[in-house]
């Protein structure tokens, strides 16, 4: 060879940017990564209080209507003792706000968007879309993924309550960044109630609590840390259940009703008391079920609610009975997320009024007199990833939004009965499929009868490995609504698309758009 | 007719191994030639290797790698047989392409993928769909560079093109001098180019 010194020179100088450019980039992107939280600085489970959510009261009522205003805005909580976390809450609240109302009474929320204009951390604009989860609400109050309200903007949400009494919530629906949005605290319960569960001897006021659960990860600095492991999950290390790590709750001796809301972003649970006595389910998503069913364990997936009744009575003041999960399949687990939260029981007295749990709840729900005979026709939703995205029969809400939203997976017309096959043919993932707008009967699983919790109304099924779901509903209502996994990660990238319930005139999702804030901030 | 008569050469020249000499060839493959040649096949197996995770990630991804692993395992059993003298340019020229491509791909990211395509770590790229939308909507989560088409280098990444560029400085030692000073030029504009872009972002 003969390179001669000038040659050599010229090639060094190539060769130095081709070897040492990306390098650079590569440490400097790794320099800015945060680091996780040590498991050892994370708070003890069963140490830390008890608490529920605070009841949001209306900020003006008329002879229909409930009219609340709902801020949403950053704050610092203290989650981790001696770390302050930036979160984002529904009336500064994380989790947010329990709403409650009575059948047959409409609510206004006001959502304002307060949320600063970038994310501190991930740098994303915030937009939100609030979706109650559990209401057939009009499609432009539905939380359409791509009907929103960046910072500095409102919008008034409509609720008609027309529904059977049901535990809903309410939460981020924004187009791909609701993991982020809910991970940040944009979650609560609504309770809606109802004459027949108000005259059911089953446990009410104190004894009727909400367990909202969520999973997070913190970073040394008291953030959230985030880490969606290649758009598959977040998954934290530690269990909170109403924002609070593993805590521990006084318990009288007597039958407390639960709430069990899985908000967590991707993970799902398989609960168990280490008493080993039973949970007797009595509600699902879409309300009371026909008969009570009493399980010694079952899974969870996200979003889907349970109404359980467990009966401390059975046990000695002093005992302390832990909630545990043994975790489904696909989940990442850490040291202490095989436990939810502990149960003391106190000797206190008690109001004995509504300390049971009837044969029959709600016999009559015309839910759950459904079968794939009244089905006019079946379709099938098959959950495939497929170039690196998640797909519902390929699509993306990407494709919906490009084919100006006109996309739809079904059509059905208003009244119509229909069976819908969700097919998950993977191993590798678990999906809880929602379809906004109705409640559904699960006809089957792998055509195996469904398992005893989800004998009620539903609106999130869970779709295993490897499972093929049959569900059976009717179609009530008008317009456009959204289908997706609950595996928010999964929604945002992007696993959401939509139906539209054909009917001679509906509501388009884009037409009740968000308002800009007057100059002086008051509403 | 024979090739050699063709072009000209005295017909009486043979090489090392009795056969006729040709112009494509070198009398002997030297021993920068061979080395360039073992070099460039070492890339075009991490190619090779690398190939199936890009057609996994998009499909005309995993095409250009087959194709260049494909091309630098061909050129590297050339050089080591001495059958590569006339693609040398196009060797040097190449090479050098794909070192420009990997420097982007790394640094500020190529803008492929736009159309529901992907690179690992993040599935979303190009254009975000949102009608009434205030700025980016999608969160860039710390080290997954989410939201970006820059990949951080890896261990293959680093041996790949360590490979190619010692391989492109021997077969620039293998060039003619005249040939060689103007691609040593282009090579030096391009990476002052490189570095200077570098400062230029990195200092202001
Ligand atoms: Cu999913």
């Amino acid at each position: 060879m003969s390179l001669s010194r000038r040659d050599l020179l010229k090639l060094g100088v190539v060769g130095g940017a081709a070897l040492a450019l990306p390098l650079e980039r590569t440490v400097r992107a790794g320099t800015s990564t945060q680091s996780r939280l040590a498991s050892s600085r994370l708070p003890k489970p069963f140490t830390l209080p008890f608490r529920v959510p605070p009841v949001l009261q209306p900020s003006r009522v008329d002879s229909t209507t409930d009219y609340y205003k709902v801020y949403m805005k950053p704050i610092m909580a203290d989650v981790v003792p001696g770390l302050k976390t930036p979160l984002w809450g529904y009336n500064g609240s994380v989790p947010g706000p329990t709403v409650k109302v009575a059948q047959g009474r409409r609510t206004v929320m006001r959502q304002v968007n307060n949320l600063p204009a970038t994310h501190p951390l991930l740098r994303y604009t915030p937009w939100t879309s609030v979706h109650l989860h559990g209401s057939p609400s009009a499609p432009e109050y539905d939380g359409y993924a791509s009907d929103i309200t960046n910072p500095g903007q409102y919008k008034d949400y409509v609720y008609p309550n027309t529904p059977t009494a049901r535990t809903l919530w309410y939460h981020d629906h924004g187009l791909h960044h609701t993991a982020e949005n809910v991970l940040m605290g944009l979650a609560a319960q609504y309770h809606l109630t109802d004459p027949l569960e108000q005259s059911l001897p089953i446990p009410h006021g104190e004894f009727d609590v909400p367990l909202i659960v969520s999973d997070a990860m913190f970073a040394t600095d008291g953030q959230l840390y985030f880490d969606n492991h290649d758009e598959s999950g977040m998954f934290g290390d530690v269990v909170l259940v109403n924002g609070v790590p593993w805590p521990v709750m006084k318990v009288k001796r007597r039958r407390y009703r639960f709430r069990l809301l899985n908000a967590s972003i991707s993970r799902s649970y398989r609960w168990s008391l280490d008493s080993g006595d039973p949970f007797v389910v009595i509600a699902t998503d879409g309300g009371l079920m026909p008969e009570p069913q009493r399980v010694k364990s079952f899974r969870q997936g996200m979003a889907e609610r349970y109404e359980v009744v467990v009966d401390f009575s059975r046990y000695p003041v002093g005992r302390r009975v832990v909630l545990g999960n043994s975790s489904p399949k696909n989940n990442i687990d850490y040291d202490n997320t095989n436990k939810v939260m502990a149960f003391d029981v106190v000797g206190d007295d008690f109001d004995p009024a509504d300390n049971a749990v009837p044969d029959q709840l709600n016999p009559t729900n015309p839910v759950m007199a459904l079968t794939a005979g009244d089905a006019v026709r079946t379709r099938r939703l098959d959950l495939v990833r497929k170039n690196s995205q998640w797909t519902i029969n390929g699509h993306t809400w990407d494709d919906v939004v490009r084919s100006r939203f006109a996309l739809v997976e079904a059509n059905p017309a208003e009244g119509d009965v229909e069976v819908w096959e969700i097919r998950n043919s993977s191993g590798g993932w678990f999906h809880p499929v929602h379809i906004h707008l109705v409640d559904f009967r699960v006809l089957d699983r792998n055509g195996v009868a469904p398992m005893a919790h989800e004998l009620g109304p539903k609106d999130v099924v869970y779709v295993g490995e490897n499972e093929t779901v049959r569900v059976v509903m009717r179609f009530e209502g008008r317009g456009k609504y959204m289908i997706h996994c609950h595996n928010l990660v999964h929604e945002d990238h992007d696993m959401m698309s939509q139906f539209e319930v054909v009917a001679g005139e509906s509501t388009d999702p884009m037409s009740d758009p968000c308002r800009s804030l007057p100059e002086d901030g008051e509403l | 007719m024979t090739a050699t008569a063709r072009e000209g050469l005295p017909a009486a020249a043979v090489d090392d191994e009795g056969e006729p000499l040709r112009a494509h060839r070198w009398r002997t493959p030297s021993v920068e030639a061979r080395t360039a040649g073992a070099l460039l096949g070492v890339a075009g197996l991490v190619h090779v290797v690398v190939t199936p995770e890009h057609v996994d990630e998009w499909a005309p991804a995993g095409v250009f790698f087959a194709v260049v692993a494909t091309a630098q395992l061909w050129l590297g059993q050339a050089l080591w047989r001495g059958t590569a003298k006339r693609v040398l340019p196009a060797a040097v020229l190449s090479t050098a392409g794909l070192i420009a491509l990997y420097v982007v791909s790394r640094t500020v990211g190529l803008p492929f993928h736009s159309d529901g395509a992907a690179v690992s770590g993040g599935g979303h790229h190009g254009p975000l769909l949102v009608p009434g939308g205030h700025g980016n909507g999608m969160p860039v989560i710390p080290g997954s560079e989410g939201g970006s088409t820059v990949e951080p280098v890896g261990l293959l990444d680093a041996v790949c093109v360590t490979a190619e560029f010692a391989a492109l400085a021997l077969l620039v030692g293998l060039m003619a001098v005249a040939q060689r000073r103007s691609v040593t030029n282009l090579l030096l504009a391009v990476g002052v180019c490189g570095w200077v872009a570098w400062a230029a972002v990195r200092f202001t």
